[in-house]
């Protein structure tokens, strides 16, 4: 990368660790620390809310999703709109209202000491491990292309987090989530920007060659619960896993328990939910461009570039057998499309056009599947390459200057979700266990000083799971998995919570009866989409939360 | 079904007219940009979806 570039990512680096350095004023209590003295103002918490939810893998993994399986996956977010309203009128006065630190904490006022402890438990195991997962994913991309040790990544994205984090507390994260927020928003309409003016094609001609492979299909109404991304699991599934997110999941609950008032909290949701699935729609529209940019500029043989390195020096022979034959591939696939944006949609040629193009986008994928197999056999490592796409086009692609700007925004989406997932960390070990059962009566220095301590911890196990997460290569999905284990039920103790009869033993063995239900679908029903695990958690406890409370 | 017991820290506090206009307000703002998503999302698969 051109040194501009670099000078780009390191100025952002310093810049957002003294700005976090100067956000630290005024933090003198655990109020101030955890929640900022209740004093923000509704579109910083809102925007805080949306770039924590905008994770490097969105930068970098939803881009790449667009570019290889098109605009299905903005289905998922079809249910966050509802969420947010519901969660509006229901969890928001309340937690708000009860002047707690932590979702859990109202737990114990309404049920019991064992229920907020068992959840709060919960909360930290998964986030700990998702903390660690969120670092991994952008450290593993940087680590391909940069050629730099993992390790150096991991560090490049954790440190300067952890700084922020550690000295400034959620001031520092929501103020740093609002430019971050700027910077990702300018690299995307910079990317949309070079992408238009780079297509040798008209935008209109460029979806219809795309749409002609299935990648302008944003719904699909089929009712099967073995597909991730329906409009019904999105709409259903989807719905209860943000509320479950938003309503329960302490990263987020911090953020709008920050702000000024019930109407304020209640603006910031409202306000993510306004630019939600426009914002998915646009990142997923950047990778079908993405896609269609190399129907007419060839593509290389493997994305990840230290997996292709490999493969050429293992397997020599093979390797320019399979470039022979995509080079050749590639060739035919963009004459097709040339031939296809060229031909007018009504003319009759029109469908043979199509049907050439498919076929030859066919050839040209199956060639791809190859060389990954291979890829896969040589390295002993999973070979999905389609979050190394985006960094590819940027890097060789974006005019000098961007693609520095790119890289800060992917460290900015990855540093904004990794510091308030670190700060609520600290929030839920601090409130949760150690003041409630370790030092009730200590003074707020000590607990300020406790909670910086356990950011830092958090921070540094974090970095740890994200080293070896990288090199095990399926904990994320394991880490995925087991946190659906128990979201939907916790969600199911927050209704309970809600609902005047239930009693503090219901809410306690419905938690534990919906985790296990979730397993038995889990690994009875396999098939069944991990969105629905939701679901089925939360109507399993208040199911037998409910019977269990009848007196 | 009944909705929880309103003890002190668990009941939220009565909504202020004004609170409940602006409420209402940004969410009829917020629903409607919901369906303009939905409907441009529903065009551009009627239009160039195979």
């Amino acid at each position: 990368m051109h040194p501009l570039n670099w000078a780009i990512v390191v100025a952002y680096l310093l810049y957002v660790v003294i700005d976090g350095l100067r956000a630290s004023k005024g933090t003198h209590e655990i109020e101030g620390y955890f929640l900022a003295n209740r004093s923000l103002p509704w579109w910083a918490v809102g925007l805080s809310v949306m770039a924590t939810q905008l994770s490097a893998v969105t930068m970098i993994g939803t881009t790449g999703q667009g570019a290889t399986d098109g605009m299905r996956f903005v289905q998922f977010y079809f249910g966050l709109p509802v969420a947010m309203v519901i969660l509006g009128v229901t969890i928001v006065p309340f937690l708000h209202r009860a002047k707690v630190f932590t979702a859990y904490e109202f737990l114990e006022r309404r049920f019991d000491a064992k229920t907020r402890s068992l959840t709060s438990f919960l909360f930290l195991i998964s986030r700990g491990m998702s903390c660690g997962t969120i670092i991994a994913a952008p450290a593993v991309v940087f680590s391909a292309i940069f050629g730099w040790p993992l390790p150096w990544c991991v560090a490049l994205i954790g440190i300067p987090t952890v700084v922020y984090t550690m000295i400034g507390g959620v001031q520092a994260v929501t103020w740093a989530d609002v430019k971050q927020m700027f910077i990702i928003s300018g690299s995307l309409i910079a990317i949309i920007v070079v992408l238009l003016v780079k297509l040798p094609v008209s935008p209109d001609a460029a979806l219809r060659v795309a749409g002609s492979v299935g990648r302008m299909s944003p719904f699909d109404f089929s009712f099967d619960l073995t597909k991730t991304y329906t409009f019904w699991s999105g709409i259903l599934g989807g719905t209860f896993l943000m509320l479950s997110y938003f309503g329960t999941d302490q990263s987020q609950v911090q953020r709008y328990l920050t702000a000024r008032s019930i109407p304020e909290a209640r603006s910031s949701l409202l306000m993510s939910a306004y630019w939600k699935i426009p914002l998915q729609a646009l990142i997923l529209l950047i990778g079908v461009l993405v896609f269609v940019f190399y129907l007419f500029q060839p593509p290389p043989l493997l994305w990840n570039p230290a997996h292709d390195q490999r493969v050429k020096e293992a397997r020599p022979a093979a390797y320019a057998q399979l470039q022979t034959d995509y080079s050749a591939a590639l060739t035919a696939r963009t004459g097709a499309a040339q031939q296809l944006a060229a031909t007018p949609r009504n003319d009759a040629e029109a469908q043979q056009a199509e049907r050439d193009f498919q076929a030859s986008d066919e050839r040209v994928s199956a060639i791809h599947e190859t060389a990954l197999t291979a890829a896969g056999e040589v390295t002993g490592e999973a070979a999905r390459d389609v979050n190394y796409i985006m960094p590819r086009f940027v890097l060789e692609q974006l005019p000098l200057g961007l693609a520095g700007f790119f890289i800060a925004a992917v460290l900015a989406a990855a540093m904004s979700s990794i510091a308030a997932e670190l700060n609520s960390l600290s929030t839920a070990t601090v409130i949760d266990f150690y003041r409630r059962w370790v030092r009730p009566e200590a003074t707020d220095a000590h607990f300020l000083n406790v909670s910086k301590i356990a950011t830092g911890l958090w921070g540094i196990f974090a970095m740890v799971v994200a080293t070896y997460a990288a090199t095990l290569g399926s904990l994320i999905e394991v880490v995925n998995r087991f946190g659906s284990f128990f979201y939907g039920s916790i969600l199911g103790v927050f209704i309970l919570a809600m609902i005047k009869r239930a009693t503090a033993l219901g809410a306690f063995v419905g938690l534990i009866a919906g985790m296990l239900c979730v397993a038995a679908v889990s690994f009875g029903l396999p098939q069944v989409s991990f969105l629905w695990h939701n679901l089925v958690g939360a109507v399993a406890v208040v199911a037998v939360g409910l019977t269990l409370s009848r007196k | 079904m009944p909705i929880a017991p309103l003890q002190d820290s668990d009941t939220p506090p009565p909504t202020a007219p004004q609170d409940s206009v602006r409420f209402r307000r940004t969410l009829v703002k917020v629903m409607s940009m919901q369906v303009v998503a939905l409907l441009a999302l529903w065009w551009l698969q009627a239009r160039y979806d195979r």
